[in-house]
């Protein structure tokens, strides 16, 4: 019995000892992970600057696949596109659109996410085109695997966005 | 011969009804309903949960999130060893608060006790304390981790202790409830952080509040209950 609390009490301290030194080694070389990085963040760190005077064509949806989140890689971000005017990428980065509600991911994640999946795994990741095409579709902006993201475009329906 | 049966039954029953509505037998079966049912259906759910990391494939939302620790294999392995304790420790707790189990069929509460202790004190808090250098949320919540680590640790050291040593049983019973308490946060955890998540908190806030309550509240509890049952509650600490 002897033994077996020793043991213990042995695995418990190294345990501590090591989860230090490897927490201040991670530290020390900028390599601690952070959870604390919002969706935006994230999305902002990893979507390819891009620049173009791409304007979206009509009010509508463009649809991201999500940045490796905290809660579900599978699932996307949606962001409505509030004002039709509003240039797609206005310093390089689609960060000025609104982000929806969590219902909104949910209920429109699952279709696109088939599609987005097959685009990933058939696309040329060299091939980017960031000008979106005026006959009514949007940019997909697939930000899962750097360092080479892949930007895809898939058609949505005009008409007012849904909020 | 059946007609003399019933009439004893019919006989027999005021009483018998009268001891099935006492107050204690009330206060029995309202604690195998609505707490031991929903804590051993959580907990074979969390349990349950757990089963599809076995195949050891990283296309897990929870592990892609902590890509950068996956790929350290003390990291790996901290998580894989934390939640098979986890599984172990949390079913066989189930049995050990059973005063049926204790009084008829003592060996099972002796064996799954010391599963229990093996599982909790060898693997669960020494992977668990690892993991909490780098759990989710702020420093706050690393140390809330520690803390948690530490005591679940202490407390199953303390009551594995006490009746193996010490054969002091009371003190026994004390620091297990302790000790279960802090295993039970797995669960009570996730059961804030859905109610939370469907009252629309934010991801991180959801996280360190339910965080917080689940440790902290199921201490309390703990400790509540120990101070209900036991005549000198601050001796039951140093005891």
């Amino acid at each position: 019995m002897k033994i077996f609390i020793s043991i213990s009490i042995f695995a418990m301290i190294s345990a501590g000892v090591y989860g230090l030194i490897d927490m201040s080694r991670d530290v020390f070389e900028g390599t601690m992970i952070n959870y604390h990085q919002t969706e935006a963040e994230l999305l902002k760190k990893e979507t390819p600057v891009v620049k173009t005077d791409a304007v979206i064509p009509a009010p509508g949806k463009i649809y991201f696949r999500s940045v490796s989140l905290h809660s579900a890689k599978e699932k996307m971000l949606v962001i409505p596109i509030i004002d039709p005017d509003r240039p797609l990428f206005p310093d390089g980065v689609v960060m000025n659109s609104e982000f929806t509600g969590r219902e909104n991911l949910r209920e429109d994640s699952t279709a696109i996410k088939e599609k987005i999946r097959y685009e990933s795994e058939h696309s040329d990741p060299v091939n980017v085109n960031p000008v979106a095409p005026a006959d009514g579709t949007v940019t997909v902006v697939d930000t899962v695997a750097p360092p080479a993201p892949v930007v895809h475009y898939y058609e949505f329906s005009r008409g007012s966005p849904r909020n | 011969m059946w007609i003399s049966v019933l009439l004893r039954i019919i006989e027999e029953t005021p009483v018998m009804l009268k001891d099935v509505i006492s107050a204690r037998n009330i206060i029995r079966i309202a604690t195998i309903l609505f707490f031991w049912t929903p804590i051993i259906f959580l907990s074979g759910l969390l349990v349950y949960n757990t089963i599809p990391y076995f195949t050891f494939s990283r296309h897990f939302s929870f592990l892609e999130a902590r890509e950068a620790l996956y790929n350290k294999w003390v990291w790996r392995w901290s998580f894989y060893l934390h939640i098979a304790a986890g599984s172990f420790c949390i079913l066989s707790a189930v049995l050990q608060f059973s005063s049926w189990i204790l009084r008829k069929r003592k060996k099972i509460h002796v064996v799954a006790g010391k599963i229990y202790v093996f599982v909790v004190l060898l693997i669960g808090a020494p992977s668990g304390f690892y993991m909490t250098f780098f759990a989710e949320g702020g420093t706050a919540e690393r140390l809330l981790f520690m803390f948690m680590a530490l005591f679940w640790f202490y407390s199953t050291l303390r009551g594995f202790n006490a009746a193996a040593r010490d054969k002091d049983f009371v003190s026994h019973k004390y620091w297990m409830i302790r000790s279960y308490a802090m295993a039970l946060t797995a669960v009570t955890f996730r059961v804030y952080h859905i109610i939370f998540y469907v009252y629309g908190f934010e991801h991180f806030t959801n996280y360190s509040v339910s965080l917080w309550i689940s440790i902290l509240g199921n201490a309390l509890v703990a400790e509540m209950l120990i101070r209900n049952r036991s005549k000198n509650y601050l001796r039951t600490l140093t005891n």
